[in-house]
């Protein structure tokens, strides 16, 4: 115990050696506290503690004990009041650690905070080094883009200056920089040359223009020359111009009609005078219409190409917008481009092909004209024909009214229906059907698709999309040939009916035979009759049931009397006359109502009107017609002159000369006229 | 193609005959035509029409047919020949066998066939009946005194009846020079239809009955006393073929139906043909089938296989 408080004694007194200055003594102090270790200054304390508590409990004790001294406890006192100046010592030596080491915490906290700091400032410096990274990675330059010369031939043509072929052999970078180097190289030197040709083709075109200036400047000069020799072409029979013109208007025309009018003109110079082939409709339509086609042919490749381009580019969204707002667009024009295209198919090519063949033999004023039109969205050809002539009548008019003639040269070909299979789909495609479309022919003036048209320009439906030049000049003469054959009938029919209209006969002493007999009967009426008044009539039944008659035929009812007889004769005109005959029949009211159907007599009358055919007309095989009438009118009279005798009275007597008046089994009558050299003679038919 | 038309629309058959079997039809019309049918495929085959075959012939108008063992005998303008059939084929020759010209070319209007003695009656259109002997083909015997040509004939084992134009119907016996008796229905009051004319188209005989008709209503006559009896056949129009089947008579004209009347006159059927506007030939047989055929001027054939209505019609050009 005494050790220990004379080393304290010791060290405190040292500590008291040199108190000199309070700072001195804080500095000091602080010194001490530095180097004084905390843990034995805290048993230091404990320690000292336990010693004041025993010495406060022998203080105690000592002051319970009777008899209490104050000096009895003066040394322990003094002790103890030792102990609380150390006390008071350790207390502040702590003071003075616990402030050190809060100094010391703070500056830790700086130099972390310092730290912290700059671990941020590399980091984001580390991303940012990065993403530079990234860029150059990413970084596409426009020489990719350049199409470069090929290695070989960079380093066979390239000057040795930009190739450097010892360096850039293994050093790619300078290879590629070399091979930039001679593409810029070349490219001046072509831009270079690019710039003297342009130069050069100024001039040129200079020197063009100056040219066509002067030409343009002939031009005047020269129709003025054309001008002045036409009287002279003209006067001369060289109808040259004309011939131009045309060549011009041809070149306009669609294929099909092209081919049909090349043929028919060949056809027409060469073998056919009658026949004249011009080009007619509107010119400029036409030329428009090329021109139309020609770029709607040609510019569909690149604007396809484009928005192929713009698709890939574009990606899915945009693309799905872009459809969808084109999809709207046609929604609202839809109605629009639905006309537009229905008028389209339905158009027909702007020019048409008109030939014309002239009546023959003593017909030369009367002509007709059949036009040609192609519709190009149906590829459908349909014609049309006008007749001019003079002196129609007013039923004679029917027998050459507009169609009739063009209409069933060929068997079942009226036109009614459409020639092109596909044309069925594409009408259907505009709620169109097949009638309408005739309809719409008719109410235009196209006339109507016949068969042979089509044909005639060399369209083959069977073999689809084939123009058959061969077909087209087998046909061309064919064609030409029937109309002119019909036509020519036609005519004539027409003038027959003319004048027996007139109920002038004059036309039948054409032929010998019948200009022999005297004929005692007379034609009192010939009119028109409709194809419903012809079929309903009882005595046509037969016709009818046979289809021997159509609706496209032409009906007449005339009229022959003599005496008190009255014979009603129905006559039906063949569309394809004269290839059919006209055909008669017969109702004759005198002594009753005789017909076909109830006298034998009188349907052998019948068989020999008409049997009679045009082979059998020697003189004018043209006027088959009035040659029937004069038949029929023979006939009537050979019948009333056999029946009458068996009637009292008696009011027919015989005039004619025939040796029996009946024969065979069947009674038949002398209705054959034999040429008898003098005169003529009467005999039964079989 | 019109030629064709007008055959169709005026053909006109005059002539039929049955072959001897029973078992063929022929039919000759106006334009030279033979038509060959097969009876059973006529009345065995109604869903799909026979089908003729056509022979064409060069001899005029095909005014009478008959067959005869196996030819059929064609009668044509100026004379008469001879075509051999093959039954078992059907086909008809195309050559003549023989031919024998008569009539002066005119038509041979009539035949008819003494089976008993092979001979050949045929009445001309010249006025003459000739008689031909089928053995040699010789004319054995004209027959003259019409004044008109024949329309009709038929005839018993020793007399021939010939109905005439002239309004005649005269009575023959092969071994008389001239015709023996003479019958002219036109001038009976009663049977008078002068708007018809006088002619007698048609004439048939039974046993003891001999009918005729034409222009005059039909007539039933005694054969052996040549009496006229007063018996009243309503068929209006002309006569042109008449015919006994049994106890009946069957009559076609120039009326748009053939009828069946009983031997007194009742009217027992009427045979509507409206194809045509007379009937110039009736054929009829009851073995092996019973079959009759009307023809005329149409080109139609109407056939009845139970003599009471006709049941079939034929096309006989197509």
């Amino acid at each position: 115990m005494s050790d220990k408080k004379k080393r304290k004694i010791s060290e405190v007194s040292e500590i008291l050696k040199a108190p000199k200055t309070y700072e001195e003594i804080i500095e000091n102090e602080e010194k001490e506290s530095r180097q004084r270790d905390g843990q034995k200054d805290l048993c230091l304390y404990q320690s000292t503690c336990k010693k004041m508590g025993t010495m406060f409990d022998q203080i105690y004790e000592s002051k319970r004990k009777e008899g209490y001294k104050k000096a009895d406890t003066e040394d322990i006192q003094q002790e103890c009041s030792m102990f609380f100046v150390l006390l008071k010592k350790l207390n502040r030596l702590e003071k003075y650690r616990t402030a050190e080491g809060r100094n010391s915490l703070q500056k830790e906290k700086v130099r972390v905070d310092s730290n912290r700091l700059h671990l941020q400032n590399l980091l984001y410096e580390a991303s940012h080094l990065r993403r530079e990274i990234e860029h150059c990675k990413l970084f596409k330059s426009q020489d990719e883009d350049i199409d470069l010369v090929p290695e070989d031939e960079f380093y066979k043509t390239a000057l040795q200056t930009i190739s450097r072929p010892e360096k850039t052999k293994e050093d790619s970078h300078a290879k590629r920089l070399a091979q930039l180097q001679w593409e810029l190289h070349q490219r001046k030197e072509l831009a270079s040359l690019c710039k003297e040709m342009s130069i050069q083709k100024e001039k040129v075109s200079k020197e063009n223009l100056e040219k066509k200036n002067r030409l343009n400047s002939l031009a005047p000069c020269l129709t003025n020359l054309l001008k002045a020799t036409k009287p002279l072409q003209t006067a001369l029979g060289m109808e040259m111009e004309a011939e131009w013109e045309m060549q011009k208007t041809v070149k306009l025309l669609p294929r099909p009609l092209f081919m049909f009018f090349v043929n028919m003109k060949a056809f027409g110079d060469s073998c056919e005078r009658a026949l004249t082939v011009t080009v007619e409709g509107d010119e400029e339509e036409a030329k428009q219409m090329e021109e139309e086609t020609f770029e709607s042919e040609t510019p569909p490749a690149v604007s396809q190409i484009e928005s192929d381009k713009e698709d890939d580019e574009d990606n899915g969204k945009s693309r799905k917008k872009k459809h969808h707002s084109t999809s709207k667009l046609v929604v609202v024009t839809k109605e629009q481009i639905f006309e537009k295209k229905k008028l389209k198919l339905l158009k027909p090519h702007p020019l048409f092909v008109k030939f014309s063949i002239q009546g023959s033999r003593g017909n030369r004023s009367s002509a007709i004209a059949i036009h040609v039109h192609f519709f190009p969205s149906l590829n459908i050809i349909s014609a049309t024909s006008k007749v001019s002539t003079e002196n129609i009548g007013v039923t004679a008019g029917d027998i050459i009214s507009t169609e009739k003639i063009i209409l069933g040269l060929y068997p079942d070909d009226f036109g009614q229906n459409s020639p092109n299979p596909n044309s069925k789909f594409q009408l259907k495609e505009f709620d169109l059907t097949e009638e309408d479309f005739i309809d719409y022919l008719k109410t235009n003036n196209f006339g109507k698709p016949f068969l042979w048209a089509q044909k005639l320009c060399g369209i083959d439906f069977i073999n689809q999309n084939t123009y058959k030049e061969d077909m087209i000049e087998k046909f061309v003469p064919e064609i030409v040939k029937k109309i002119k054959i019909k036509f020519n009938a036609r005519i004539n029919l027409m003038k027959q009916i003319c004048s027996l209209e007139n109920k002038n006969i004059d036309l039948l002493t054409t032929e010998k035979d019948f200009s022999r007999v005297r004929i005692s009967s007379s034609l009192v009426q010939w009119s028109s009759l409709s194809y419903d008044d012809f079929i309903n009539h009882p005595t046509s039944s037969r016709f009818t049931e046979m289809n021997l008659v159509t609706s496209h035929d032409i009906f007449y009812r005339a009229v022959i009397t003599k005496g008190s007889a009255k014979l009603e004769c129905l006559i039906c005109i063949p569309y394809n006359y004269p290839s059919d005959n006209p055909l008669w029949t017969f109702c004759l009211s005198w002594n009753g109502v005789h017909t076909s159907k109830n006298n034998p007599a009188l349907k052998d009358m019948e068989y020999w009107t008409n049997s009679l055919c045009i082979e059998q007309l020697s003189q004018s095989p043209e006027t088959i017609l009035c040659a029937q009438l004069a038949r029929t009118m023979i006939s009537l009279d050979i019948f009333l002159e056999t029946e009458g005798p068996l009637h009292t009275p008696t009011e027919f007597t015989q005039d004619k000369t025939f040796l029996n008046a009946f024969s065979t089994r069947t009674q038949s009558r002398p209705f054959k006229l034999v040429d008898n050299g003098s005169n003529v003679i009467f005999k039964q038919i079989f | 193609m019109m030629e064709s038309k007008l055959k169709k629309l005026y053909n006109n058959v005059v002539s039929q005959a049955i072959s001897t079997s029973g078992k063929f039809l022929f039919a000759g019309n106006v334009f030279s035509d033979i038509f060959v049918f097969e009876i059973n495929e006529i009345l065995n085959s109604l869903d799909e029409p026979q089908q003729p075959k056509i022979y064409p012939q060069n001899a005029g108008l095909i005014s009478s047919l008959e067959f005869h063992n196996d030819f059929l005998i064609v009668g044509g303008k100026g004379s008469i020949y001879g075509l051999k059939f093959n039954e078992s084929t059907n086909e008809l020759s195309k050559d003549k066998s023989w031919e024998v010209f008569l009539a002066e070319g005119k038509s041979v209007n009539y035949f008819w066939l003494n089976k008993a003695d092979n001979d050949l009656f045929a009445g001309c259109d010249n006025n003459i009946i000739y008689q031909v002997s089928l053995e040699d083909g010789r004319v054995v015997r004209k027959f003259e005194g019409h004044k008109d040509f024949i329309h009709c004939l038929t005839g018993s084992d020793d007399q021939i009846y010939s109905a005439s134009q002239d309004g005649t119907l005269k009575i023959w016996d092969p071994r008389e020079n001239g015709f023996i008796h003479e019958i002219e229905p036109q001038k009976k009051h009663e049977l008078k239809r002068p708007e018809f004319g006088g002619f007698l188209g048609s004439c048939a005989i039974s046993n003891d009955w001999l009918i005729c008709g034409g222009g005059p209503k039909l007539s039933l006559w005694n054969t052996k006393t040549l009496e006229y009896s007063p018996i009243d056949f309503g068929f209006p129009g002309k006569i042109h073929c008449s015919y006994f089947i049994d106890d009946n008579i069957v009559i076609g004209g120039t009326h748009p139906s053939v009828q069946i009347y009983s031997i007194n006159g009742d009217l027992k059927y009427d045979l509507p043909v409206e194809n045509s506007p007379a009937i110039y030939s009736i054929v009829f047989q009851t073995e092996p089938q019973k079959i009759m055929t009307l023809a005329g001027y149409s080109n139609q054939l109407n056939v009845l296989s139970d003599f009471r209505y006709v049941d079939i019609i034929l096309d006989l050009y197509k």
